[in-house]
């Protein structure tokens, strides 16, 4: 970035728009250097989330590229060291709604139904293999599997979860709690 | 969970799982899903279940889970749509 002291033999009246041009761009390479060192760290944590959201490495990257866009656009309006993942997060959850919308979808729900101690426990899940779950997990609709991500795989907590998907705690916390009784069912019945 | 003198039944043990093992109850209700515990086997038998699948689920799918890592095009071609938005 060269120095501006050639402003000084510009004449006052031109010197102005020099300067706040001068400014934007100086202003434009500290938001890019923070946008660079605070945000495309989490790429990777995004990315994983978008994978297991979408179930396809194709519609993760477009997530995750919209994603990155809309925060690179909006970094002004992030306050500097609040919760970045947060806010990348809600970003993601908003760009992934957003695409419900417009193809006309709601994200999918399902009722807990003959839930109980009767159904069989996951028992050796894991033992067959990390894919097994995550197979499991696949297998839920997105509106259950997205509350357990957050919580159970990225650790929010129950209020920025709220604040992530911008729905009532309460919500959160039922989508959740049946995110994993489903899981375990699924589980269970993938591993008989 | 309201009325403390009710039994506590396996259908409400189910339902309020997770508000016992993430510590929301009153201590008067945590006693009775300790009461219903120490005499009902299927909903022990349950909740070790239930954990187990969380816990299955961080170990799987973990940030550092062997799943494929960001693709080295979709980073060249956020830094390039950057780039684009800036010049634009």
């Amino acid at each position: 970035m060269p120095k501006m002291e050639a402003t000084l033999a510009i004449p006052a009246h031109a010197a102005m728009p020099s300067s706040a041009a001068a400014d934007s761009a100086a202003g434009r390479l500290i938001v890019d250097d923070r946008f660079e060192r605070e945000a495309l760290p989490h790429m990777r944590s995004l990315y994983s989330t978008a994978y297991r959201l979408t179930r396809n490495s194709a519609d993760a990257e477009d997530l995750v590229q919209e994603t990155m866009l809309r925060a690179y656009r909006a970094f002004d309006s992030y306050t500097p060291d609040t919760n970045i993942r947060a806010w990348l997060y809600t970003i993601l959850y908003r760009v992934r709604a957003d695409h419900y919308r417009r193809i006309g979808r709601s994200v999918q729900t399902v009722e807990l139904e003959g839930e109980g101690p009767g159904t069989a426990p996951p028992q050796d899940a894991l033992a067959r293999g990390q894919e097994h779950v995550a197979r499991a997990l696949a297998e839920l609709p997105e509106c259950f599997r997205g509350a357990v991500l957050l919580r159970d795989i990225q650790e929010f907590s129950y209020e920025e979860i709220a604040a992530i998907l911008d729905i009532p705690i309460g919500t959160v916390m039922s989508r959740i709690h049946r995110g994993r009784a489903l899981l375990r069912r699924s589980l269970a019945s993938l591993g008989s | 969970m309201e009325g403390s003198e009710a039994v506590l039944t396996c259908r409400d043990f189910v339902e309020f799982l997770d508000d016992y093992l993430e510590g929301r109850l009153q201590e008067q209700v945590v006693a009775r899903f300790h009461e219903h515990l120490s005499q009902c086997p299927s909903c022990v038998a349950y909740a070790r279940s239930y954990q187990d699948s969380v816990r299955l689920a961080r170990k799987a799918l973990g940030d550092d889970a062997p799943v494929r890592g960001v693709p080295e095009e979709l980073v060249q071609a956020i830094l390039a749509a950057q780039r684009r938005s800036q010049a634009g």
